[in-house]
């Protein structure tokens, strides 16, 4: 086996090394999509839309009835989004910045121990999926492989 | 992988989040206990003092033992709700209200302390602080609202007013 070769099994662009990296992703993913289906739901469907506005107001955000609805919905559509892999990027972005919201906004005052600790760990992974996107075990690269062959320019 | 395959892999991670929906929704109840962890024995143990004398209305000594709870690492809500009201009863309005806002920070959704700091800022004659926290008290504790909204109504903070304190179920727990 070439150096090349190894190389890049090594950094996980083919082979072995290529699923290994797809199956890390997918469990990348896994985590913070179990936990925002989980508070998406909650917040939509299991009875703590009140909670939300109430946080939101207490906290000072603005709008915070429409806001309560928009949180959950994102947290829903992303929990789904990440666990699925589609449209993981921009989802995971969205749900990065709400942590970083509810770290500042939150968080911090109650310290970090039990508490901004564990919006931060979420804060970090969906930063992670959004920069390396969902990977080769996900719906939209499933449908990019079982679509029609790329069409050459100037065909 | 084959379509079946994926579809396989798909439906299996759905059922499998359904079915932690459950544990999530418990887990989230437990984010509301009132029992802290890592507060050590000597602080619980001066907030239980204070609390007696609390319930006695006794409260300046009150005072002096849930400060010292707080001084002991005691830093958790009820102590300064508590310690709060006792505050408010001494006609300490500002200092009571800076106490609310830490228990509040420390508990976002800890509904004693916005009834009590609604209370609190009606007697200092701001009505419509108190009508911002009975906006969040509604939310949170619909009967506990009705009580509020009417002491906000009748313009008197100690209409319906609960003296007891909070935090009767503390207990210490071993610091992680």
């Amino acid at each position: 086996m070439g150096q090349r070769r190894a190389a890049q099994i090594a950094t996980g662009l083919v082979g072995a090394g290529r699923t290994l990296a797809g199956v890390g992703l997918l469990l990348a993913r896994l985590g913070p999509a179990l936990v925002f289906l989980a508070h998406g739901y909650l917040k939509i469907l299991g009875g703590h839309h009140d909670r939300t506005v109430a946080l939101f107001l207490t906290v000072n955000i603005p709008f915070a009835e429409p806001a309560a609805w928009f949180i959950g919905g994102l947290e829903l559509a992303g929990g789904l989004a990440l666990l699925l892999g589609v449209a993981a990027r921009p989802f995971a972005l969205l749900l990065a910045a709400e942590m970083a919201v509810a770290i500042l906004a939150v968080r911090l005052r109650q310290g970090w121990v039990g508490a901004a600790e564990y919006e931060a760990v979420l804060l970090l992974t969906c930063l992670a999926v959004a920069l390396l996107g969902a990977g080769p075990l996900s719906l939209a690269a499933f449908l990019r492989r079982s679509g029609p062959p790329p069409v050459p320019p100037g065909v | 992988m084959t379509m079946r395959g994926f579809i396989l892999a798909v439906a299996t991670l759905l059922v499998a989040s359904a079915f932690l929906l459950g544990p999530a929704s418990a887990l989230r109840a437990a984010d509301v206990t009132d029992v802290p962890a890592g507060v050590s024995t000597a602080a619980v143990a001066a907030f239980k003092r204070g609390l007696e004398l609390h319930k006695a209305g006794q409260w300046t000594a009150a005072i002096q033992q849930y400060e010292r709870a707080i001084a002991l690492g005691g830093r958790f809500p009820e102590a300064f709700n508590n310690l709060a009201y006792c505050y408010r009863k001494v006609g300490q309005l500002e200092r009571a209200i800076d106490l609310y806002k830490t228990a509040i920070a420390l508990r976002p959704l800890f509904v004693q302390a916005h009834d009590y700091l609604a209370r609190t800022y009606l007697a200092r004659g701001d009505r419509a602080a108190a009508l911002r926290e009975y906006e969040i008290v509604k939310r949170l504790d619909a009967k506990l609202a009705v009580c509020l909204w009417a002491a906000i109504q009748r313009n008197d903070p100690d209409y319906h007013d609960m003296p007891w304190g909070s935090g009767a179920r503390l207990r210490s727990l071993p610091v992680s």
